[in-house]
């Protein structure tokens, strides 16, 4: 109950004018994806493709979004596998340019076992700022908590940082976008260090729509 | 000659008689002719003859007493001459001896019958337009002596006192134009009656007017107030590296955050996508900062337009308000007419 009593009272401190400024976001990304476990050799590079719904009701924000990637191993007598990545995330903004996020996220593997399947929860901060009415920029980092991994363990410090910049139309119809995402899970199993690694890169275009 | 043809010769002279306006009746006209030939005893005797005698109108009546009070003043017949006049004074209390062409003599001689009787004189009504309610229309007149003079209305039904007071020599009395109900009067004529009293004797003047009714203007409403402009709201800052400034904050944090975190022993290809973003970021900055600045919202002017826009409004309403009650109002215009 209380969760819902809290997000009843978040919605009505919202400012009247912000919370009428609804928009939802629909976007289609093209993905380049840096997959690195254990070693250096245990690297491997990747593209696909992704999308992103996205919704803003005044201070809050919502997003859907997902990517699916064919990668390949550096090493010649590696095996390739594929990624489902798909993430939910809501923040809340909180002052000029600063919201916070929280969110979750889950990565399937194809096949299953080719490299570690992972689920998070993440808990950070967004920021995004106007260069003009047609670009923006924003850089984002979170901690990614209970971070669960198909192949056990649990990771110490397990971080998200992003960065990206848009331009578009100024009523926000359109716009093309470049982004970097990037993760790093210092995992442990059994006292090892088997850590996990991962950039995503992603350009594309989102319609805006009122 | 003898003494007393002497004074009448040098009365003759210096009391030229006046010249009186020919007339219709023949008793009249011959009283008249009398006066012009200086023969101040016949034209006496004719005047008498036809104020008995005759069934004058009042304009030859009135030019009959004048022909006798004239008469009788050239003739040094003081009491005779002030009965005279006091006669003509009652049908005509504006008709004067004109100063210019009577002796003083005579002059003076009216000026005692005037003081003897009390008569309305010089009855005028000025031409007055107003909202009703809001204004009135002067009534002047003369009383010859202290009286009470009560001033009446009478018209279209409607029978109105608009003053009474004791008077004496000039006053004025002021007429709203308003029913006791407070509704303006009908449009129409209306006589306008000045009736001076004084014991037994009473005098009344008579003169007419006219009543128009029209709407009442109304005020247009206002789109500014004088003096003050409308400031522009939005203005367009100057060119700066404000948006660069940006970009570089944004990619530099996070790129550095992003090698700081990297773990190397995993490997290269973070560094080509940092690159490639960070500086997509810092071109978009610099473009960005290169571009004419989009205008921005000058909170200062809205305010100010905003303050001006209620002010506006403010007077509007009471314009409307003023207007409605306008719409609801009549305007009098009040016109003497003419006794032509």
């Amino acid at each position: 109950m209380r969760p819902v009593v809290g997000f009843v009272w978040l919605v009505l401190i919202s400012s009247p004018s912000q919370m009428m400024g609804q928009a939802i976001r629909v976007g289609v990304h093209g993905v380049a994806v840096t997959h690195s476990e254990v070693t250096s050799a245990l690297k491997a590079n990747g593209l696909g493709v992704g999308g992103l719904l996205g919704l803003r009701v005044g201070r809050f924000g919502f997003e859907a979004r997902g990517y699916w990637a064919d990668l390949d191993s550096d090493r010649s007598d590696g095996t390739g596998f594929a990624i489902l990545q798909v993430d939910g995330r809501a923040h809340f903004v909180v002052a000029r340019s600063v919201a916070v996020e929280v969110g979750a996220g889950r990565r399937f593997i194809d096949p299953e076992f080719a490299t570690q399947e992972i689920g998070i929860f993440r808990v950070g901060i967004l920021s995004e700022y106007p260069l003009s009415s047609i670009a923006t920029v924003w850089g984002r980092g979170a901690y990614l908590i209970a971070s669960q991994f198909s192949g056990g363990g649990t990771a110490g410090l397990a971080v998200e940082l992003g960065l990206g910049t848009s331009v578009g139309t100024p009523d926000g119809r359109v716009k093309a976008l470049g982004e970097f995402e990037f993760q790093r899970f210092d995992r442990e199993v059994r006292r090892q260090d088997v850590p996990l690694q991962a950039m995503v890169v992603r350009f594309g275009v989102e319609f805006g729509f009122r | 000659m003898t003494r007393r043809h002497g004074v009448f010769l040098l009365t003759a002279l210096f009391l030229a008689p006046a010249p009186i306006a020919a007339q219709q009746h023949p008793a009249v006209v011959r009283a008249k002719a009398a006066y012009d030939a200086l023969d101040f005893s016949r034209a006496i005797t004719a005047a008498r003859n036809a104020l008995q005698q005759e069934r004058l109108n009042a304009a030859d009546q009135i030019l009959a007493y004048e022909v006798l009070a004239y008469s009788y003043g050239v003739l040094d017949s003081a009491r005779q001459a002030v009965d005279a006049f006091k006669e003509l004074i009652f049908l005509d209390p504006d008709r004067e001896p004109d100063v210019e062409r009577v002796s003083p003599r005579i002059t003076s001689l009216y000026a005692s019958a005037l003081g003897q009787v009390l008569v309305v004189r010089r009855l005028v009504v000025d031409s007055a337009s107003f909202v009703a309610g809001e204004g009135s229309v002067p009534i002047h007149f003369e009383l010859s002596r202290a009286g009470r003079a009560v001033t009446r209305v009478v018209g279209q039904g409607v029978e109105l006192v608009v003053d009474s007071l004791l008077a004496s020599g000039s006053t004025t009395a002021r007429w709203d134009g308003l029913l006791p109900t407070g509704s303006p009067v009908p449009p129409g004529e209306y006589q306008v009656i000045a009736t001076a009293n004084e014991g037994r004797n009473e005098f009344s003047a008579t003169t007419r007017l006219r009543v128009t009714h029209s709407a009442v203007d109304t005020m247009p409403h206002l789109t500014s107030l004088p003096g003050y402009t409308v400031l522009p709201e939005m203005e367009t800052p100057p060119r700066d590296w404000r948006p660069l400034g940006i970009a570089v904050l944004y990619a530099g944090l996070s790129s550095a955050a992003t090698l700081a975190l990297e773990d190397t022993d995993l490997g290269g290809g973070v560094r080509p996508a940092i690159l490639g973003v960070g500086v997509g970021s810092l071109l978009t900055g610099f473009v960005m900062s290169l571009k004419k600045p989009d205008p921005r919202p000058n909170q200062g002017n809205i305010l100010y337009n905003q303050l001006l826009r209620e002010q506006i409004a403010q007077r509007n309403a009471q314009i409307a308000v003023e207007n409605d009650q306008r719409r609801r109002q009549v305007t009098l215009a009040i016109l003497p007419i003419s006794a032509n």
